[in-house]
């Protein structure tokens, strides 16, 4: 029997963070002077704050008797408080009447928590700084994830929390990184906010003004892509007193960086460097990245004619991909048919496990492709008997068998969804990368649609909640918003 | 403290059970993927898979920064060197399980000469425990709290106690001693009772007093002080082999009934002065033929929770004053509570009731005005050990005029060294040592127990 009770009870507590969070983007509209123009940014922004301490307090109230929490919960609560953060988070832009469509705001907010930064505006200049701000830093509060902050912040804890940030945060094995949840959730966003500081310190450093260097690293942080310019990062090329090239270096290296997993980040933090580096997913990552950046090099360097901007459009373009942010500085659409297809490649891998990124991870990829080599040598000679290791260890038949069933479900509902959104009938390449933009957490696309136009505003909205499924359920890897939809999750 | 407990098994997990519980950091390191798993899901612990005798995996789990390591694998061996590896790898302390009778003598030596710090068998310190137990003559639990300063017994009301039906102001009022019922067990609650909560028959209650108050209280209970004479034990594994050895040592007359003919010739080499006998503990007629009825204690140590339990209950039925029967599965306890079952002991809970003394001597005086934090009553109520500061709202008002919350009992002052029982006059001063007990409430200042 699932325990209601307590999944309200930590609804509850979310409501308060979402408010919290809500009430911090009030603050920037008012910094901004945004507010008293005579819209009704103000309300717009009060109206959702006021529902969700209300909701807050109400279910949060009183702590349930039956306090047990196990996996399932676990996954019912983060697929649904997903959900309802997004539906929540679309109403400021809503209510102001920036984004007339609800359907739209919805799809708005879900690719700003899922990180995804696909967007529906075609004139993204036109909204006020406040709205901007909020689009940005829902990039930021999804990227680590909001339960993981919440198990940072709130102090006295259930000990099966750990099915909370089981459910949340990516990758095959999620393990903590010391023995108390409460203290992992803190390093985690402790790195995060650091990382997240530095670029934009260094962003500052390259001429940027002091609003858009932190809007474009919480978008790099969570590895989101929303940029505040309808050209997206290639607009700063014509800003004057923007040192262009080195703001794209910048963005790139910090685009790959949060796409490591961040358990590397804190073995280097307590000085044991040499496990740090000798971690195989990271290597491997690092190995695809470079080896993407040569091939795309050599494919387009007819296009650029010189050797610098080759490299740096090519690094920026892997590591917009990999990292599944999809900031965009040259049109990738007009790119030779060898480069495309590798960069849709990597928009399948996505990043390393236990980072901000999407995509399947570079760690299951690994699995895949041992199991599967695994199988072809039984094939060869039936008795052997072959383990499979990863990162130097043995893995554990179950955790292979949850990998490959992953990619099962993976591809059943990407091939659904992909049936679904082409009932539009547009062109195949613009609704294939959609659905993989969208299912990946990456963002832009190619195609007639995506490629030229560069948005999803065309879309049907049935199309769109198409979509808004596919986000939630790549973020959250599948399997919470699958229990969440599942009959027998309910069943007594 | 961050401590790394390595094996998952029984010990490992009650050990996880009360260290968390305690706030302890603790690290799970176990060769079995699906243990840590669960366990990791159960407790808030970091998992480790792998072997922790190894250099590798200890790394891992960050064995420089622990305080303590306990070894608790199914090996013996193991345990003795993954507590070697830890220590010089630079863990502070260390705890091995040793459970073979052959290594039991030099548990001396390997904790001089080895570096292990603890040196712990669970059926040796499970057979003092019985036999503490027997010679003490009363079958009743005690836990001991405030440094060993105070006493908690657990009582089982009976029809014929005086203690049916009275309130607890009566009770204290009517007996000259002085106790202090701290927790009621009624059914599956616990409850903390005020002056005016009623007993009933069938409650098992927790008392504190001092030594001397405790034996005028059993007395009273009709507890008389009699001495055991003759224990028939049951089952003769090397847990009976270790009780016998005791109680022959103390001159008490022992008979073992044990089924495997080979243990019986060992045992009766190993123990000359205890009576061997071959056969089933089961088997009523064989019991008679031995003349069970006549000894004063019935203690069943097979291998076997369930045939323990009915050799106990057919002591019951015999009369047999003591009982005392093993039993691993403590959940199979649940089941039978309306039986009068108190007297079952389990070694893996005695074994991991001395380790956590053992972590608890060697925590430091910690930052927080709390001093220590015991788990009693099958670790369902707490009792925190707090030092008064002066700016505390509890100083110098009369304990019945104090406005305390709700399910909070102070249940022991400690002024100078002095362990003093509090009634309704006594007060709270500056430096004293104050045991509070309640209902896992989370108290972690003083002031907490006051109703704002």
């Amino acid at each position: 029997m699932i325990n209601s009770k307590m999944i309200f009870y930590v609804l509850g507590r979310l409501s308060f963070i979402e408010a919290a969070f809500l009430l911090v983007s009030l603050f920037v509209s008012l910094v901004c002077g945004n507010l008293f123009k005579g819209d009704m940014l103000l309300i717009a922004y009060l109206i959702p704050i006021v529902i969700l301490v209300t909701l807050g307090f109400a279910l949060s109230l009183k702590k349930p008797n039956n306090s047990h929490f196990y996996a399932k919960e676990g996954f019912v609560v983060v697929a649904a408080s997903w959900f309802l953060m997004s539906l929540f988070g679309a109403l400021p832009s809503w209510i102001s009447g920036y984004i007339p469509s609800f359907i739209d705001a919805f799809f708005e907010t879900a690719s700003g928590f899922t990180t995804t930064g696909s967007s529906i505006l075609t004139d993204i200049e036109a909204l006020p700084k406040g709205l901007l701000f909020w689009r940005s830093f829902t990039h930021w509060i999804g990227g680590m994830g909001v339960l993981v902050f919440m198990l940072a912040i709130f102090p006295e804890q259930e000990t099966q929390s750990i099915f909370l940030m089981k459910a949340e945060s990516p990758g095959p094995q999620v393990g903590k990184i010391v023995s108390k949840l409460r203290a992992t959730a803190q390093i985690l966003y402790g790195i995060y906010l650091v990382f997240t500081l530095v670029e934009m310190v260094m962003l500052l450093f390259g001429g940027l003004s002091f609003y858009d260097s932190v809007v474009t690293s919480f978008a790099t942080a969570g590895t989101g892509g929303f940029a505040i310019y309808n050209d997206s990062i290639g607009h700063y090329r014509n800003v004057a007193g923007v040192n262009y090239i080195y703001c794209e270096y910048v963005i790139s290296a910090f685009m790959i960086l949060f796409g490591v997993n961040f358990n590397i980040f804190y073995l280097m933090l307590i000085k044991r460097f040499k496990e740090a580096f000798s971690s195989e997913e990271v290597l491997t990552y690092l190995a695809v990245v470079l080896s993407a950046i040569g091939v795309i090099s050599l494919n387009t360097f007819q296009v650029y004619g010189s050797v610098e901007e080759t490299i740096r459009n090519a690094f920026f373009n892997v590591s917009s991909l990999i990292s599944t942010t999809g900031f965009g500085t040259v049109s990738i659409n007009d790119l030779p048919q060898l480069s495309k297809t590798i960069l849709i490649i990597l928009m399948f891998f996505g990043a390393c496990a236990g980072s901000t990124g999407g995509g399947v991870k570079i760690a299951r990829v690994i699995l895949w492709v041992k199991s599967g080599f695994a199988e072809i040598r039984r094939c060869i000679s039936p008795n052997s008997v072959i383990s499979t290791k990863y990162e130097g260890k043995k893995v554990d038949s179950t955790i292979v068998r949850s990998t490959n069933s992953y990619l099962v479900l993976y591809l059943v509902i990407f091939i659904v969804s992909t049936l679904l959104v082409s009932l539009d009938g547009f062109d195949f390449e613009s609704t294939f990368t959609g659905v993989l933009s969208c299912f990946n957490n990456i963002g832009p696309g190619f195609g007639k649609m995506l490629g030229v136009v560069g948005n999803f505003s065309q879309f049907s909205n049935f199309s769109k909640l198409v979509l808004i499924f596919d986000m939630i359920a790549g973020r959250l890897e599948l399997l919470p918003v699958m229990v969440l939809f599942s009959f027998k999750t309910y069943k007594k | 403290m961050y401590i790394i407990i390595i094996g998952g098994g029984k010990l490992g997990t009650t050990l996880i059970d009360c260290l968390t519980k305690e706030g302890h950091d603790i690290a799970l390191i176990d060769t079995n993927y699906k243990t840590v798993d669960s366990l990791v899901g159960k407790y808030d612990i970091l998992g480790v898979c792998g072997n922790g005798a190894t250099a590798e995996t200890l790394k891992e789990a960050g064995v420089d920064r622990a305080r303590i390591v306990i070894a608790a694998t199914a090996v013996d061996e193991v345990n003795v060197l993954c507590a070697m590896m830890a220590k010089k790898m630079g863990a502070h302390h260390t705890v091995a399980r040793v459970r073979a009778a052959e290594y039991s003598k030099q548990l001396v030596f390997m904790r001089e000469e080895l570096g292990i710090g603890m040196v712990v068998n669970p059926d040796l310190e499970t057979a003092r425990e019985i036999s503490r137990t027997l010679r003490s003559m009363r079958t009743v639990k005690i836990d001991s709290f405030a440094k060993g300063r105070a006493d908690l017994v657990e009582i089982r009301i009976t029809e014929d106690s005086p203690f049916v039906s009275k309130r607890l102001w009566e009770l204290y009022k009517t007996f000259k001693f002085k106790i202090l019922v701290c927790a009621v067990q009624r059914g599956d609650d616990i409850i903390i009772p005020n002056g005016d909560f009623r007993l009933e028959v069938g409650d098992k209650i927790n008392v504190t007093a001092s030594h001397g108050d405790l034996d005028e209280m059993f007395k009273i209970l009709g507890y008389s002080k009699q001495k055991v004479h003759s224990v028939m034990i049951v089952g003769g594994g090397s847990l009976g082999f270790f009780l016998a050895r005791e109680l022959v040592e103390q001159k008490i007359k022992v008979k073992i009934i044990e089924s495997n003919e080979e243990r019986c010739v060992e045992l009766s080499e190993k123990l000359p002065k205890a009576q061997v006998i071959l056969g089933n503990g089961t088997d009523q007629d064989l019991l008679s033929e031995e003349g069970f009825d006549e000894y004063d204690a019935c203690v069943a140590l097979t291998g076997i929770d369930e045939e323990n339990i009915i050799i106990s209950l057919c002591a019951r039925l015999r009369n047999i004053k003591n009982i005392i029967f093993k039993v691993n599965n403590t959940s199979l306890l649940k089941a039978i509570n309306q039986d009068n079952m108190d007297n079952a002991i389990s070694p893996k809970n005695v074994t991991s009731n001395h380790i956590v003394r053992y972590v608890r001597s060697k925590e430091g005086d910690e930052t927080s005005s709390v001093q220590t934090l015991y788990k009693l009553v099958d670790n369902k109520i707490e009792a925190v050990e707090f030092i008064v500061r002066s700016d505390s709202k509890c100083v110098g008002i009369p304990l019945s005029q104090m406005n305390l919350k709700n399910g909070i009992l102070i249940a022991c002052i400690v002024r100078q060294g002095k362990s003093i029982i509090p009634g309704g006059n006594d007060t709270i001063e500056v430096n004293d040592n104050v045991v509070v007990v309640s209902n896992n409430l989370f108290l972690r200042k003083l002031d907490e127990i006051l109703e704002v």
